[in-house]
């Protein structure tokens, strides 16, 4: 009886329920079983308000769905070509950092490659690089900045890892420092690997007027990096509140200074944003009744000791998890992947000797992956649906850059002190 | 009329929203304007932006529901037929249906307990003011999707926006 509910839940998770639903049905299941009155999926539920840091969530949702409303995504590219593109293979190392860069502030929904790719697709096929190496970049650098401050799966993942309270105790801020080396890595050698495949394509000299120029035409979203890792980094306010003042300044910058949303087209951004943010935090606070009850029930233990058994080396664990990891970010977006699995997987790896940082970096850098693995990934269909390409061909784009960034995972993967250098 | 509770029901859910959200922002930029200037602050600051990111997303949740926006899975609707993907449309409609209408059941217990007990939310407010958010929310979840299993043809296909 309980396996069949429980398969039926499975059965709508796969058919298209949504996720809140489907993680609330198993949660009250699972209380339903063990005996415990259902009113504690409500207490559960209203637990999001004893959880400070959630509230950085709605506040970096916002300012990102504002600036991809304005043409912030036009001046970062400007910038970023001024100051690299005298380098070789140039052009497609500026879109490697402005994609990164563009997707750490605006979260990785597909918003960088609707405003960036479309910006940098006609720009490298004029520069000379083939149409399917441009095709991959666009498409393969839309989730590029997931590991970069202030990424926003990185706080889901802080937060749900907090709540559970296993292995070394650890901040946000050095959950972000541990994002950065892997991050730097991967645009290295994706860049080294252009250099070497498209060396001679083309180069932008380098001009100090330009530079200048575009750092002017930028000079009101210069000081938002700052404002963010200032204010996270320097103890004068906490995440959340570096969040908020980040909302606020980018409403004056966009708004009442670049002029490019107007104060009419507000409400909009905020209700869009908002509604992203309501189906986020729900399928959260379902999901923290149900770890509840596996916790109770001793779930993640038998998993462990299971795992234990059949796999006794850290070796083979990492390959196993990199491989459920890359299936799993293929199918579920990256918010409902942290939410619903570290609290599974955190205590197994702590298990095995990982640290909680290094477990979120992995698992962060494994579903950047899964959203361009074929043939379900996310940003497949965003890029075919955008560039009005048939999917084959964005899967044949894709291949070579995947390969280029599993060899970058291996890597964060196998030498931890890549993402705890700091500790 | 269906469709005209409907519309004035996105209205007041865009409305609260923008409301909400932008409460949030003010209050916490004062928070930290106001501690750091002058070495004061609201007591009831912080519990009430927490309390609205709770109302964010039920309401955010409720609207979600509204369009069918709600994070899903989608596999098998991807790769099946038009046909397949309306009949599974209403089956996990209706599925999504029953759960919210639980979970709109088993919350009015809680805000009946906190009312009873008198308990605080923040400042003057009472717990259950803040609580009666999740079955509202859980309930009007609950009667979008019931409308979307018996009769998909009301409101926006799945997926616009």
């Amino acid at each position: 009886m309980i396996l069949l509910a429980s398969l039926g839940i499975l059965a709508m998770a796969l058919l298209g329920a949504p996720l809140f639903a489907v993680v609330l049905a198993a949660a009250m299941l699972g209380f339903f079983v063990v005996d415990v009155d259902l009113s504690v999926t409500a207490i559960e539920l209203y637990r999001i308000t004893d959880t400070p840091l959630l509230v950085a969530l709605p506040f970096f949702t916002f300012a990102g769905y504002l600036m991809a409303e304005a043409n912030t995504s036009r001046r970062l590219m400007d910038l970023t070509r001024a100051l690299f593109g005298w380098m070789p293979a140039g052009l497609a190392i500026v879109g490697f950092v402005a994609c990164a860069v563009f997707t750490a502030l605006t979260g990785a929904s597909g918003v960088t490659i609707v405003a960036l790719g479309a910006l940098l697709l006609p720009m490298l096929r004029n520069s000379g690089y083939s149409d399917r190496y441009s095709l991959g970049l666009v498409t393969t650098s839309g989730s590029l900045g997931l590991l970069i401050v202030p990424s926003v799966p990185l706080i889901l993942y802080g937060i749900v890892a907090q709540q559970m309270d296993v292995g070394e105790p650890f901040t946000i801020q050095q959950l972000f420092l541990g994002g950065l080396a892997p991050a730097l890595l991967m645009i290295v050698l994706l860049s080294a690997w252009t250099v070497w495949r498209h060396g001679g394509v083309e180069r932008t000299p380098f001009r100090k007027e330009e530079v200048w120029r575009h750092l002017v035409a930028a000079r009101w979203e210069l000081p938002l990096p700052i404002f963010v890792l200032g204010g996270i980094y320097s103890g004068f306010f906490a995440i959340s509140e570096a969040a908020a003042m980040t909302a606020l300044y980018v409403i004056v910058a966009e708004v009442f200074l670049y002029r490019e949303v107007s104060l009419a087209q507000l409400p909009k951004v905020m209700r869009e944003s908002m509604v992203m943010v309501g189906s986020i935090v729900l399928i959260l606070g379902v999901a923290l009744a149900f770890t509840n009850f596996l916790i109770d029930t001793g779930a993640p233990q038998a998993l462990f000791a299971f795992m234990q058994e059949h796999v006794t080396n850290v070796l083979t664990f990492l390959i196993l998890l990199n491989l459920l990891l890359l299936v799993l970010g293929a199918v579920l977006d990256v918010f409902s992947a942290v939410i619903i699995m570290t609290p599974l997987l955190l205590p197994v790896a702590v298990g095995y000797g990982l640290h909680p940082i290094h477990l979120g970096i992995i698992f962060l850098a494994n579903l950047q992956i899964g959203y361009f693995t074929p043939p379900v990934g996310m940003n497949l269909f965003i890029a075919s649906y955008r560039f009005e390409r048939p999917l084959l061909e964005l899967y044949a784009a894709c291949l070579p850059f995947m390969a280029v960034l599993l060899v970058a995972l291996l890597i964060i993967t196998y030498v931890p002190a890549l993402s705890l250098w700091f500790l | 009329m269906i469709d005209r509770v409907d519309r004035a029901l996105r209205r007041v859910e865009s409305a609260l929203l923008v409301g909400l959200l932008g409460a949030m922002i003010g209050v916490a930029v004062y928070q930290v304007l106001a501690r750091n200037l002058f070495d004061a602050g609201l007591i009831w600051g912080d519990p009430m932006v927490r309390v609205a990111l709770l109302w964010v997303t039920l309401v955010g949740g409720m609207a979600a529901a509204a369009n069918d926006q709600h994070i899903r899975i989608d596999l098998v609707t991807r790769f099946a037929s038009p046909a397949a993907s309306r009949h599974f449309g209403r089956l996990t409609s209706a599925f999504t249906a029953v759960v919210c209408f639980a979970l709109a059941w088993f919350s009015v217990t809680l805000v009946l307990w906190d009312y009873r007990d008198g308990t605080t939310g923040f400042g003057v407010v009472p717990a259950w003011v803040c609580e009666l958010i999740i079955p509202i929310g859980a309930g009007v979840m609950g009667l979008r999707y019931l409308v979307r299993a018996l009769a998909p043809g009301h409101g926006p296909a799945p997926g616009a926006s």
